[in-house]
């Protein structure tokens, strides 16, 4: 792929920004750069290649290791090149014998402390330090081997995914500066000084213990094979890599998957990813092993009830069995009796097949999707106020940020490399505001300058953005001038006058809240008085009954501080799965079309007739929850889903078994038997993201190609699948590649117009809108004018939920994810990411714990009007009292057993964030819990034997 | 339709009422509670509430009620 730079070169220090360029001259070559940028680096960006041990370009310069040394006319001494920056006029000597002699004798002084094995050593090929060895012309070692030196160094293999082996370390720090600059996570350590000196993981014994994140950050920074990955010790080196998209979070990161013929080798973060610019997390970087998991689905299976042993069928058979039982119910039940639900894990390619084939083929819009249940509201929120529902800004944007306000997200945990480039933001002085009724790892932000902490309880953020936007009103603190220019005058008049009621300030709103006023008028003085204010939030805000209204809430409050249409402000969610934004955009919801097209408008549904050469139902289908309660009323009947697992997933788990259970035809497409699987009639093998090609969407409406490393195990990528499915059913599809596919979708949308594989194999990503007004894509929204002409303000009412805390359920439970498991743990429950987290947990204060005579690792029941399930204890400050707090990562959890039908009142996203429960200790599982064990190991039972085992 | 189902729809009416009740009178705020029932309620979730208040329409509060009358 073509990039402005080339990703694989390493420049040595990072790039610098300023308006003023500066003219030096290296090795009589003249170059022009920009006022700060290191001699280092100038000079690589002439072609030469400076040779270097510490530096590198990921991170700031150090000046460590002397081997970049330079001859610079008219000073004394050789001074290193990666810290002294370029002064207009400099001429630079980069090799003179002199110049030659020092370094070879530095590198002469390494290569005595550290092991010859290079022939046998897992970076022979890849190793820096033997690269330096040999530009330096290293002949000899003069000096022996037989001194003091650190060959005997143990090796600590405690992380599964990484070695630390320490006899290879040159100390030359960069683990270290990566761990602080790059994650932020501050882990590591130089430990003495001289001879002594050694990378240390603080006060732990080894990695594992230690505050490690494995993000990898280290391990890619180490130019030795001192940090390096296992499977490359086992494995040995790549032979290709190929850029791809991750697939686990909103973040979208751009990796290298690096092969050896069909086997990923690793996945090394790629440094020309606009996303995530060569960070990654623990689970993009090392959780890949799912892909080739012995779990994998490898052949179509279809049974004709439940409780049926599956048969292995081909394709075809497959395929027209499923075809036949759809066709036969709709015969039967009506056209609407059947729907389907897309996936935010599958490709945008494969999303828009899946919906066109329902409305096309199926002829209804029952099409829904995952985000349904995470998103929908900022959907929802963000259209009515901003007139398009997605986000404003670049993450990069967070750079220019100077108050940050966090609501109802973990950044650190759930979007990790975001979560470091915000930490990063931070450090260097940008203010935090973080409303969560837990105190986030964000708070913990070493070097966190300022932050300021708004404790809410579940289930009032409403009141509390309106709290906060009543004192950036009643102080005056509004921006008048983008008001009057930006903004609907009439709504926002109407929404000052409600605003500016007494009963919206902070002081009001307190016993709500549970915030103190003092802190809520400073939070709100310092976002609307900064420079540059930006909002992030994530499912904390969307996942209440007024998810919705919130959505429009942070609206409002970016507009009225004129926090919207530049760099380093705007409205920002944070996606939770990879392709959530693509999935919205690809008209997975039942009331709109791509490009959030209103299926009721005539002029749009007859363009996609026109194409599709069918009619169009012009009416709303059902959603999600609509679609479990029609099948329990036996009104709705047959149901397709594309890689979303909902039995796990969805709020009120019985609930969802019923309704599963009263399928006719339920048909699963996906790479595992998951949990919505066992209520299947037809398991259709699906391909991982590293086996196909397409595009995902990430947060930041960029649009990133997907690109196939490998064959899919079971021979046919998921959008083959849809399309098979639409031609046995009679509608014919007949795309040769996911570009055909997105072709398409640039002829129906709008937003799409310009979006094309080769403008993407040219520009590497592009966010949209994609058009002829934006030709290369629209990094910040918003700038000039909303799609709507002018921001509409929204009246935010506070409506308290109506699940509160009771006698019988006095505590609110909230659910959230962690850094080491993913959604529903399908994927890194088949990693060894499960060292980090093996089983859910319920979170709960001492004090809630102390009363219920809870210890730390004590099995406790939770229940609520929902249901019942158990889990052991974690008792932690981080909670508020009265306010315990799980995941949902395994399956045998139950944590959706508890969680209720409750939904946002325009989306009818669920409310898994307030759920009043009680907690007892217990010493047995729960009645679903054990009928969960008996109905898995029986499903297990009816998968066809592997290698002559049973699946028991 | 069961009760269950009925009761849902009754709730999910009366919420999107509740969170439009601001408007300047029940009338004002009935249009746009029906209007969001038209753009994003499936035709026979909307025939059903239809159904229901034409029975007993003692849960839905008084937008609601007015919402549901103007449903095509």
């Amino acid at each position: 792929m073509l990039s402005y730079f080339d990703p694989k070169k390493d420049l040595g220090t990072p790039a610098k920004e300023s308006a003023t360029q500066v003219s030096v001259q290296i090795d009589g070559r003249d170059i022009l750069v920009p006022e700060g940028t290191s001699v280092l680096r100038a000079a690589s960006l002439v072609g030469i290649d400076i040779p270097k041990l510490c530096a590198t370009d990921s991170l700031e310069a150090f000046g460590s290791c002397r081997l970049c040394a330079v001859a610079i006319e008219g000073r004394r001494g050789f001074p290193a090149s990666c810290t002294t920056p370029v002064e207009e006029g400099m001429s630079v000597t980069t090799q003179t014998p002199q110049l030659a002699k020092l370094r070879r004798n530095i590198m002469e002084l390494y290569i005595s402390d550290h092991p010859l094995d290079c022939l046998t050593c897992s970076a022979n090929g890849d190793c820096e330090l033997q690269d330096m060895a040999g530009a330096v012309g290293l002949r000899e070692v003069r000096y022996g081997f037989a001194g003091a030196n650190h060959l005997e160094q143990p090796k600590d293999t405690s992380n599964p995914y990484f070695s630390f082996d320490a006899s290879k370390c040159i100390v030359c720090s960069r683990c270290v500066r990566a761990c602080e600059e790059t994650q932020g996570t501050f882990a590591l350590t130089v430990e003495k000084r001289g001879f002594d000196a050694k990378i240390s993981v603080g006060s732990a014994e080894d990695f594992i213990s230690s505050d490690c994140v494995s993000c990898g950050a280290c391990v890619q920074a180490c130019p030795t094979a001192t940090l390096i990955e296992k499977r490359v010790e086992e494995h040995g080196t790549p032979d290709r890599s190929i850029v791809t998209t991750c697939a686990y979070c909103g973040v979208g990161c751009s990796f290298e998957a690096q092969m050896k013929g069909n086997e990923v080798i690793r996945m090394v973060p790629f440094k020309g990813g606009a996303a995530n610019q060569g960070h990654a997390c623990v689970k993009g970087r090392f959780a890949f092993g799912y892909a080739t998991h012995k779990d994998r689905i490898k052949a179509p299976m279809i049974r004709d009830a439940i409780d049926q042993p599956w048969r292995t069928v081909s394709w075809d058979e497959a395929i027209t069995f499923a075809a036949e039982r759809f066709k036969a119910i709709q015969a039967q039940h009506g056209r609407n009796s059947i729907g389907g639900i897309t996936s935010s894990r599958c490709t945008n390619e494969e999303t828009y097949l899946v919906q066109k084939l329902i409305r096309a083929a199926f002829g209804n819009n029952n099409t829904d999707t995952c985000a349904r249940v995470c998103h929908s509201p900022t959907g929802f929120g963000l259209k009515a106020t901003l007139g398009e529902s997605a986000g404003t800004q670049t993450f990069d944007s967070v750079r220019f940020a100077d108050a940050i306000l966090v609501i109802g997200a973990n950044p650190t945990d759930a979007h990790p490399v975001f979560g470091s480039q915000l930490r990063r933001r931070l450090r260097e002085g940008a203010d935090l505001i973080v409303a969560d009724p837990r105190k986030i790892d964000l708070l913990k932000t070493p070097h966190l300058s300022s932050a300021v902490h708004l404790p809410l309880r579940p289930g009032t953020n409403v009141a509390l953005i309106n709290a906060l936007a009543h004192v950036v009103i009643t102080e005056g603190l509004e921006d008048r001038a983008f008001i009057t220019e930006r903004c609907d005058t009439a709504a926002f008049e109407q929404w000052e006058a409600f605003i500016k009621q007494s009963s919206n300030s902070p002081e009001a709103l307190a016993d709500v809240t549970g915030v103190a006023p003092e802190q809520v008028r400073e939070a709100a003085r310092r976002f609307a008085q900064a420079a540059n204010g930006a909002i992030y939030y994530g499912l904390g805000v969307t996942e209440h009954s007024q998810g919705s209204t919130m959505v429009m809430g942070i609206a409002n409050l970016a507009l009225a501080t004129g926090n919207i249409g530049r760099e380093g402000v705007g409205v920002n969610p944070l996606r939770g799965q990879n392709n959530v934004q693509g999935s919205c955009d690809m008209g997975s919801f039942p009331h709109e079309f791509p490009g959030y097209q209103h299926v009721g408008d005539d002029a749009v549904r007859t363009r996609f007739e026109a194409l599709w050469g069918v009619p169009l139902d012009a009416e709303p289908g059902l959603r999600i929850p609509n679609m479990f309660d029609a099948a329990i009323n036996g009104e709705f009947k047959g149901m397709y889903v594309q890689g979303e697992d909902i039995a796990q997933s969805d709020p009120d788990t019985q609930h969802v078994e019923a309704a599963l259970r009263s399928l006719d035809c339920l048909v699963v497409q996906d790479i595992f038997l998951n949990e919505t699987a066992k209520f299947a009639h037809v398991l259709l093998p699906g391909s991982t993201f590293l086996e196909k090609d397409g595009t995902f969407t990430n947060a930041e409406r960029r649009i990133n190609r997907v690109r196939k490393v490998m064959p899919p195990l079971a021979g046919k990528e998921d959008w083959q699948v849809t399309m098979a499915l639409a031609n046995a059913l009679g509608y014919p599809m007949n795309y040769g590649h996911p570009s055909e596919i997105m072709d398409e979708i640039a002829q129906l949308t709008p937003t799409f117009t310009g979006v094309s594989y080769n403008k993407l194999e040219q520009l590497g990503s592009i966010q949209w809108p994609c058009n002829e007004q934006y030709p290369e894509g629209t990094p910040i929204m918003h700038e000039m004018e909303f799609p709507i002409g002018k921001a509409r303000f929204a009246i935010t009412t506070f409506v308290p939920t109506e699940e509160r805390s009771t006698r019988r359920y006095p505590l609110l439970l909230t659910t959230g994810r962690i850094l080491s498991q993913y959604n529903v743990g399908a994927q890194t429950r088949r990693t060894d990411n499960q060292i980090w987290h093996h089983e859910d947990r319920l979170e709960l204060h001492p004090s809630d714990a102390q009363v219920r005579g809870i210890k730390d690792g004590d099995w406790v029941g939770i229940s609520s009007r929902a249901g019942e399930t158990v889990l052991r204890a974690l008792i932690s400050e981080r909670m508020q009292p009265g306010v315990v707090y799980t995941t949902f990562h395994h399956p045998e959890s139950g944590a959706n057993v508890i969680t209720t039908d409750a939904s946002d009142w325009a989306t009818n996203c669920p409310e898994y964030k307030v759920t009043a429960v009680q907690v007892v200790p217990v010493s047995a599982p729960s009645d679903w819990q054990a009928s969960y064990s008996r109905f898995d190991i029986a499903q297990q039972s009816l998968l066809p034997e592997k290698d002559g085992l049973p699946n028991v | 339709m069961g009760a269950d189902s009925a009761k849902k729809l009754v709730n999910m009416a009366n919420q999107i009422a509740i969170n439009n009740s601001h408007y300047s009178s029940d009338e004002a705020a009935a249009d746009v509670v029906a209007n969001h029932l038209k753009r994003f309620w499936a035709p026979a979730m909307r025939e059903a509430i239809k159904h229901y208040a034409e029975q007993d329409s003692t849960e839905l509060l008084p937008i609601t009620r007015l919402a549901v009358s103007r449903l095509p």
